[in-house]
């Protein structure tokens, strides 16, 4: 049986079969490159390369776009807004009050256009990242990568008790429903709702408590160390080439871009 | 030599209630030792307390393990000696893979990789889960998570295994593989101590019972405690149905002198009396049958008329 998180860690692809510490890095090089580019056409390069990189990976278009959604919910404001703030001076289309709406040309919509786009291309990149090996080989690989040991077991330990947490949640929310508790959108919902996560949360700390305790009885002080090595092979470094290879190729045709504006 | 030797322990809670006074207890190493009591008699913070994990000024000199005092600042070292199995498998099941969880103790231990592989492979090979080292704790059902926590102590070899309420919550086949593993490691001559209110599993598992509540209020050979049944229907506590069932046998004039406390033990006593009556059992009704099985009823429902 895998967990929801790891649903697409199983199949089989050139992604998957890529090393974990260097998938992970290449990526996420990726992305940051991506998030400085302030130039529409590379944005939309970039969004088409990783398109390529989803669609390499066998993940299907439609569980991404199913996430998307709720990233473009959140990046829709800017689309809005900003065509009527940041850039220039802008020309009066309408006044309300003491309020003047002005459009500031077409620069400020390619502008807002291309914020959402990096957002959506940098979200769309993490699944080909960490969707594509099981959560605990990736967990490995920040360790192996040497982040902070603290910050992988808080990873860890957030990914393992998330389960036991939304399962205590749900029994919880089934009691309550047992005992004749609707869900309704009025003060009484929230409230009882309010308590149950409050609850939930000094229950969490306890629960925190005796899994230190059983840690602290399996000899643990202060580090966690598993047994699964990563072997390196020729593919990994050829795909690493490729993904960083383009990280910089677009971050270079930036810079070219200047040289020749100026 | 004593495997755990309490010596006038005592633990109070932050909020001031009393949670163990006076405390005294030797077990013998390979001796395997029921821990009885109610609910809330300290039992489990009596465990905690044998690993150092809990512990305060006055009870740090009280515990002494395999004949060394334990130490709070070397808790660490202290699952060579005894390995903890909490009533909870979820709070023992913390890593993404079964393995990873089988071998967090023994690479602890510092332990070389090949020697830490064989343990995982033993400890899941004697609760019944090999192949299971790429499973998903959280997705294992409730016998095989116990079973699973079970794993991950053994995987240290401790020269003495402590339980919180093995049995609890388990189907009877579940609880059956459970007892049998227990078994089994109390065979191979190491020290049990096992907190349980299964009263029926405690003369398999074994053959000596200490009764807590706060502090030790008896401490003898299974059979003693419970033949003793007014003391523990005293404190809450029940002795096992078969146990029961032949005190009821006596009302009706089986001749029994010793209650017998497993099927095991009602197969021999049931065989013996045949043997001794020409393959036949006699039981009749008495003048005293009905107020005898009244009686002895009434003593084991008592729990709840008392508190009416």
């Amino acid at each position: 049986m895998i967990s929801e998180i790891d649903i697409y860690a199983g199949l089989s692809s050139p992604i998957h079969r890529w090393d974990p510490r260097l998938k992970v890095i290449s990526i996420f090089m990726l992305i940051f490159s991506i998030m400085l580019l302030y130039d529409l056409k590379l944005v939309i390069i970039s969004m088409l390369f990783a398109i390529i990189l989803v669609y390499i990976s066998r993940i299907p278009f439609s569980f991404i776009l199913g996430r998307l959604k709720w990233v473009f919910l959140f990046v829709l404001p800017f689309l809005i807004i900003l065509p009527f703030t940041v850039i220039g001076e802008g020309s009066e289309i309408a006044k309300i009050g003491s309020i003047t709406l002005n459009f500031r040309g077409i620069e400020s919509v390619e502008f807002a256009v291309m914020i959402v786009i990096k957002a959506l291309t940098s979200v769309m990149l993490i699944f080909p990242m960490i969707g594509t090996s099981r959560m605990d080989i990736t967990f490995k690989a920040l360790e192996d990568l040497h982040l902070p040991n603290k910050l992988v077991q808080m990873l860890a330990f957030t990914y393992r008790y998330i389960f036991v947490l939304s399962n205590e949640f749900m029994l919880m929310e089934r009691s309550l429903t047992s005992r004749g508790f609707k869900r309704g959108s009025n003060l009484y919902t929230i409230t009882t709702l309010t308590k149950a996560i409050a609850t939930l949360f000094v229950m969490s700390f306890e629960q925190a408590e005796r899994v230190f305790y059983a840690m602290r009885s399996k000899g643990y002080a202060g580090k966690i160390t598993t047994m699964h090595e990563f072997t390196l092979r020729p593919h990994d470094w050829l795909y690493t080439v490729v993904v960083c290879g383009f990280a910089i190729f677009v971050q270079v045709a930036v810079w070219y871009g200047t040289l020749e504006g100026t | 030599m004593p495997a755990i030797t309490v010596q006038d322990l005592g633990y109070t809670f932050s909020d001031g209630t009393a949670a163990l006074e006076h405390v005294s207890f030797e077990i013998e190493k390979g001796e395997s030792v029921a821990l009885i009591g109610p609910n809330g008699a300290g039992k489990s913070t009596l465990l905690l307390h044998l690993n150092g994990i809990l512990h305060s000024v006055t009870s740090r000199e009280s515990v002494r393990i395999l004949d060394e005092s334990v130490d709070p600042k070397k808790i660490h070292e202290m699952p060579k000696k005894i390995g903890i199995v909490f009533q909870n498998a979820d709070d023992m099941l913390f890593m993404p893979l079964l393995g990873d969880d089988v071998a967090f103790g023994p690479i602890n231990l510092g332990l070389d990789k090949e020697e830490v592989q064989r343990r995982v492979k033993d400890a899941l090979e004697m609760v019944g889960l090999v192949g299971y080292e790429h499973r998903v704790p959280h997705h294992l059902s409730g016998g095989e998570k116990r079973r699973a926590a079970l794993a991950t102590v053994l995987a240290m070899e401790p020269e003495i295994l402590a339980m919180d309420e093995p049995t609890a919550n388990l189907d009877p086949k579940s609880r059956r593989e459970l007892i049998e593993i227990l078994r089994k490691y109390k065979e191979k001559g190491k020290t049990l101590l096992i907190i349980t209110h299964d009263v029926n599993a405690i003369p398999e598992l074994a053959e000596r019972v200490i009764v807590l509540n706060k502090t030790v209020i008896a401490d003898g050979p299974t059979r003693d405690i419970f033949s003793n049944t007014e003391m523990l229907v005293e404190i809450g506590l029940d002795v096992p149905v078969i146990t029961q069932l032949f005190e009821i046998l006596q009302c009706f004039g089986y001749p029994c002198d010793v209650l017998p406390l497993s099927i095991g033990g009602a197969v021999t006593n049931l065989t013996e009396t045949m043997e001794g009556g020409d393959g036949h059992v006699h039981l009749h009704i008495h003048e005293h049958t009905h107020s005898g099985i009244s009686s002895a009823r009434n003593k084991y429902h008592n729990h709840v008329e008392k508190h009416e």
